[in-house]
């Protein structure tokens, strides 16, 4: 597709303003006392906005608007109920626990996951677990969303695939560096705004475009009846993988690292109850914009050779040079924003989680500031090599990653901090028999979606099963800290 | 009462009205999809303005009341502005 010149300067303009918003956060940060806490938290200073946009951008990876648009143009109303469950991701990711999370993280100075675990549970063991299990599905993650960017670049600018890849790094990792949480917090503020304006945009141009929402399910009847009702073409949702979909798309939010860090770095209540409100605002008008768009996208084009191009045709065809420029960066800032608190969560799952944790010796802050530095970029150099030979299924790793998250870590959260029987056997034995739970259906000769359900619900079933049966049977922590924690 | 066991007692009762809450929309939407979607030919689905009714009243009409629940709640219900 021919891509006009305005709309690439117009796009890559958009990778300049990013780095100059880091050099501005960087300026604001250099003096911080606490390198690792500004760094990693953001001093713990972030209001209701900055929180609830790098939340939500942390959310919404390059698969919202480049994945779930292929979605759900293929699969047609069903998919509305498949996405129905970004309706609870502000009360799950923030309201549910927030105030509990965010008041132990700063009273017990955790600035990852992993942190929480060895504070809550006084286990080392449990930190450095969970440390590993954050770099093995977060590089996965990372490698599904480059792949995802370069392909955009590629397609605007004609570079070929290494050379779009390394672009692509080069800008993620300056701007990660330099700005740490507060460059990609300050960043994903802009990423937001333009992610939410964007998608409304192209919701109102698309209904349009299709002649409205009658003449669009009309047109959807004319191509496939079963477009129109559940489960939707080819038995896609089943009712029973429907109700799985609310929990990996919805609960599974409180468990994933670069998205539970960023309620540690709320200033105060106040911030984390109104951010909580924003969150549930601005992915209802993203995931509505999103949806709205492809289905009038099906009945404009009925058919497509490659679904997951279903995006940025529409936005080439129907928006004009100038507007697509700046829409095109919806997906790109989608993209970026994850990579960036990701980079950011598996770096410090190196260096604080198992560096720090199992070195000897105290290590210096000037140490710890050039350590930090130089693992972001070495990550960065080795998703970059493991980009180039891109895999197939991109949609099915972020699934899995996210799956692998949610598996290993909603258990050891949610009874970890509200039930005071939880012992640290306990804890670590849930993790890691939710991970092999979970990898097990996809490994092992079992239909994966036993039952018709996600593999998620089995492993949060199991892991809370061994979660209360090893805990009462294991030893327990001391009395004087757990009246402390639950008094 | 001291401060910190109000602050886990909060932190629970938050997390319990969070999870009633949660687990009564999903339940909603499934059993309303369950009802007015699934079983449904195509050619038999009706429309609200355009859009399938059994997607207005299983999805559209939940996730709003949901977020307007989720807004009023944070906003004005949950306590502990001056933490």
């Amino acid at each position: 597709m021919e891509v006009a010149m305005i709309t690439k300067v117009l796009f890559f303009a958009y990778f300049i303003v990013l780095i100059c918003i880091s050099i501005l956060a960087y300026m604001k940060r250099k003096n911080a006392k606490n390198f690792q806490e500004e760094y990693y938290v953001g001093g713990r200073s972030f209001g209701p906005w900055l929180v609830a946009f790098v939340w939500a951008t942390s959310w919404t990876s390059g698969g919202t608007f480049i994945g779930t648009p292929s979605v759900y143009y293929s699969y047609g109303w069903t998919t509305i109920l498949w996405q129905a469950g970004a309706a609870i991701l502000g009360i799950c990711g923030m309201l549910m626990i927030g105030r509990r999370i965010s008041r132990f993280a700063a009273t017990h100075n955790c600035l990852t996951l992993p942190d929480l675990f060895v504070e809550r549970f006084q286990s080392r063991t449990m930190g450095v677990v969970a440390a590993l299990s954050i770099i093995v599905f977060g590089v996965a993650y990372i490698v599904s969303q480059y792949t995802a960017a370069t392909r955009i670049i590629e397609t605007f600018f004609g570079f070929d695939y290494t050379t779009a890849l390394i672009l692509f790094a080069a800008v993620t990792a300056i701007y990660t560096i330099i700005g740490g949480i507060r460059g990609v917090a300050y960043n994903a503020l802009v990423q937001g705004v333009i992610m939410l304006g964007g998608s409304v945009i192209i919701a109102v141009i698309m209904v349009r475009e299709a002649g409205g929402l009658a003449a669009i399910t009309q047109a959807q009847l004319e191509i496939d009846p079963m477009l129109l009702v559940p489960p939707g073409p080819d038995n896609y949702l089943p009712l029973a993988t429907g109700f799985s979909t609310f929990f990996t798309l919805g609960v599974a939010v409180m468990a994933q690292p670069h998205v539970i860090t960023r309620v540690f770095s709320v200033k105060d209540v106040k911030s984390l109850k109104r951010a909580g409100a924003l969150i549930s605002i601005i992915c209802m008008i993203w995931f509505f914009a999103l949806f709205l768009s492809a289905q009038a996208a099906r009945a404009l084009i009925p058919s497509i050779e490659v679904s997951d191009q279903i995006f940025p045709t529409i936005v080439l065809t129907y928006c004009g040079k100038y507007l697509a420029g700046i829409l095109m960066c919806a997906p790109f800032a989608a993209v970026m924003s994850t990579v960036s608190s990701l980079t950011m969560v598996c770096s410090s799952a190196l260096i604080k989680d198992i560096y720090q944790r199992t070195s000897k010796e105290e290590v210096s802050p000037d140490k710890i500031k050039k350590i930090t530095y130089g693992v972001t970029l070495v990550l960065a150099a080795v998703v970059v090599v493991l980009s180039l030979n891109p895999p197939a299924f991109l949609q099915d790793i972020v699934m899995f990653a996210i799956n692998g998250f949610a598996a290993s870590f909603t258990i050891p959260i949610v009874f970890g901090f509200f039930w005071k029987g939880a012992t640290p056997t306990g804890g670590l034995v849930s993790m890691v028999s939710g991970f092999l739970v979970l990898i097990g259906l996809y490994v092992l000769p079992v239909p994966t979606n036993l039952l018709g359900f996600n593999p998620l619900i089995w492993a949060l079933v199991i892991s809370s099963i061994v979660m209360v049966v090893v805990s009462r049977y294991t030893k327990k922590q001391k009395d004087v800290f757990l009246a402390e924690l639950f008094q | 009462m001291d401060k910190k066991s109000s602050h886990y007692e909060l932190c629970l009762k938050e997390f319990k009205i969070c999870g009633i809450l949660t687990m009564a929309y999903i339940l909603i939407c499934c059993l309303l999809c369950g009802i007015f979607g699934y079983g449904l030919s195509g050619t038999e689905a009706t429309f609200i303005l355009g859009i399938p009714a059994w997607a207005v009243i299983g999805v559209f009409i939940p996730w709003i009341i949901m977020v307007v629940i989720t807004t009023i709640y944070g906003l004005f219900i949950m306590e502990g502005d001056e933490e």
